[in-house]
């Protein structure tokens, strides 16, 4: 039986742009699966720029934050543009603005 | 006995494993009945038998406490004509045994527990091959009784091991959180603390100190990302940095900034943070307090006064020990006599509003409901609007409320 709340991740690329669309939950249980998938791509990519989409990511927590903290960190040394993609209302974007750290984060709107 | 008792297989309920052992025994050597016996000090019970209805003979007659003492099988091919056993009741008696093959059931260190054996009602004789085949299945009980005693083994030393770990959890969680809150006169402090897992130290803090000052208290509320050992330490850090940099003159604002400092420095595993809320509290002798409040990437706390009119405090913030250029204002708030302040981590928003909730809204009706009441009573509200059962994730609260005019 498949967990709808499991965390998916697909990528793509075109004209320089990797986008990165993450669905389902983002916590310590998906620990491993964002490492492999997300985290690891923002290290190994030759894009200039990456688009992270979190408008379909329905739970985060704090070890979620602070996954998505150090995607931003990996970014920014590798000197690679991250935009996220979410919506005003969604799970992540209500947490960065608690968390006091929404305005570190460069955003692109949800479609 | 010892070994007996080791492998607890006495009066045991009744195992398929072992009947169908005795089953194929049966049709094997083809004779009416097999046994897997246990010899106790008085008794022989039969952990299985096929073709017998006793479950237990006593230990004197019985051919199997001659079974055990030795080391091979143990063969009567026919036991009325046979020197060791012709007198036995057994043997002269109504079940009228005649042939007797048995295994012991040696353990692995050595023990005899009791035999697999074989009975018919007339002589029988076997065959090399099949007192081998008799061995083979002897084995397999053997084998059967160690799977259950490592089995039952596995199941103890987890228990045990949870229990440490539970223990351990509860002496470390008690290290990191006040023995007990100061008195501070002219407000009432009530903290609470609700651990998601008991065999884990909870990410959640709180702290309260008299201010240096003499006037009023400190307050603190934080959660840290993570949870166990590793949560564990920068809790320990945060809360003793925070005491330390309040021995001097602070305010919340100034207090948070240099707590960002030392995370950032201190900190061995550099990717983590903390969510805190640090207050000061000053009560007025007209009744009432002043609090001035910072937030590090923390919920805002509520104020709820008299009346039942709700208000958020302070400005939000960045979460503590991740960036070197967070920032912090401090908020100044006037709490009336016999109003209420709620400082909470977001596992109680969770925890009252449901998996994933970041609003307010929930604890907010719950303290317009006790407008006017104690720090204790909305404290015991708080906690009564938990869920039962576990939490998904740790909550911590505090409550002051400022007193009237004495």
């Amino acid at each position: 039986m498949s967990d709808i709340n499991a965390l998916a991740v697909s990528k793509g690329i075109s004209d320089g742009v990797l986008r990165i669309v993450v669905t389902g939950e983002i916590d310590a249980i998906a620990e491993k699966e964002f490492v492999a998938h997300v985290l690891d791509a923002i290290q190994a990519t030759d894009a200039e720029r990456i688009v992270l989409d979190l408008d379909g990511v329905t739970f985060i927590d704090s070890w979620g934050l602070r996954l998505l903290l150090k995607g931003r960190r990996q970014a920014d040394t590798r000197r690679v543009l991250l935009t996220l993609m979410i919506s005003p209302d969604s799970p992540v974007a209500r947490l960065l603005e608690v968390a006091g750290v929404r305005e570190m984060f460069a955003y692109e709107l949800a479609d | 006995m010892s070994a007996v008792r080791r492998y607890d297989v006495l009066d045991s309920p009744p195992d398929g494993a072992f009947d169908r052992i005795t089953a194929l025994a049966a049709r094997l050597f083809d004779v009416p009945i097999a046994l897997v016996t246990i010899v106790d000090s008085d008794r022989i019970w039969f952990k299985s038998r096929h073709g017998l209805d006793v479950g237990e003979i006593p230990r004197d007659p019985g051919l199997c406490a001659s079974a055990i003492l030795q080391h091979g099988p143990y063969l009567v091919n026919d036991a009325t004509t046979d020197p060791r056993t012709l007198a036995n009741p057994l043997v002269a008696g109504d079940l009228g045994l005649q042939f007797y093959a048995a295994v012991p059931l040696t353990t692995h260190d050595g023990h005899n527990l009791g035999t697999l054996c074989v009975i018919d009602r007339q002589p029988r004789e076997l065959t090399d091959d099949e007192v081998t085949n008799l061995q083979d299945l002897a084995s397999v009980v053997v084998d059967e009784l160690e799977l259950r005693l490592s089995a039952r083994r596995t199941v103890e030393v987890e228990a045990e091991l949870r229990h440490v770990a539970e223990e351990l959890a509860g002496t470390l969680q008690d290290s990191l959180l006040p023995a007990q809150l100061p008195a501070v006169a002219g407000l009432e402090v009530v903290a609470r603390y609700h651990v998601a897992q008991r065999d884990q130290v909870g990410g959640d803090f709180y702290d309260v100190f008299a201010d240096p000052s003499g006037a009023g208290c400190g307050v603190v509320v934080g959660d840290v990302c993570g949870k166990g050992a590793f949560a564990a330490s920068l809790t320990g850090t945060a809360r003793w940095a925070l005491r330390t940099i309040a021995l001097g003159d602070w305010t919340p604002a100034e207090a948070l900034a240099r707590l960002n400092a030392v995370l950032l420095e201190e900190s061995a595993e550099p990717e983590r943070y903390c969510t805190v809320a640090l207050a000061a509290v000053r009560p007025r002798s007209s009744g009432g307090a002043e609090l001035v409040v910072a937030l590090a990437g923390y919920p805002q706390p509520l104020l709820v006064d008299a009346s039942g009119n709700v208000q958020r405090l302070g400005s939000p913030g960045p979460i503590c020990g991740w960036f070197t250029d967070a920032e912090y204002a401090d908020a100044v708030a006037e709490i009336p006599p016999g109003a209420v302040v709620l400082l909470f981590t977001d596992g109680l928003l969770e925890a009252i509003g449901g998996r994933g909730c970041f609003s307010d809204g929930p604890v907010q009706d719950v303290l317009r409901s006790l407008a006017g009441h104690t720090a204790g009573d909305v404290a015991d509200a708080l906690d009564g609007a938990l869920p039962t059962g576990d939490l998904q994730d740790d909550a911590a609260f505090l409550v002051i409320r400022a007193d009237e005019a004495s």
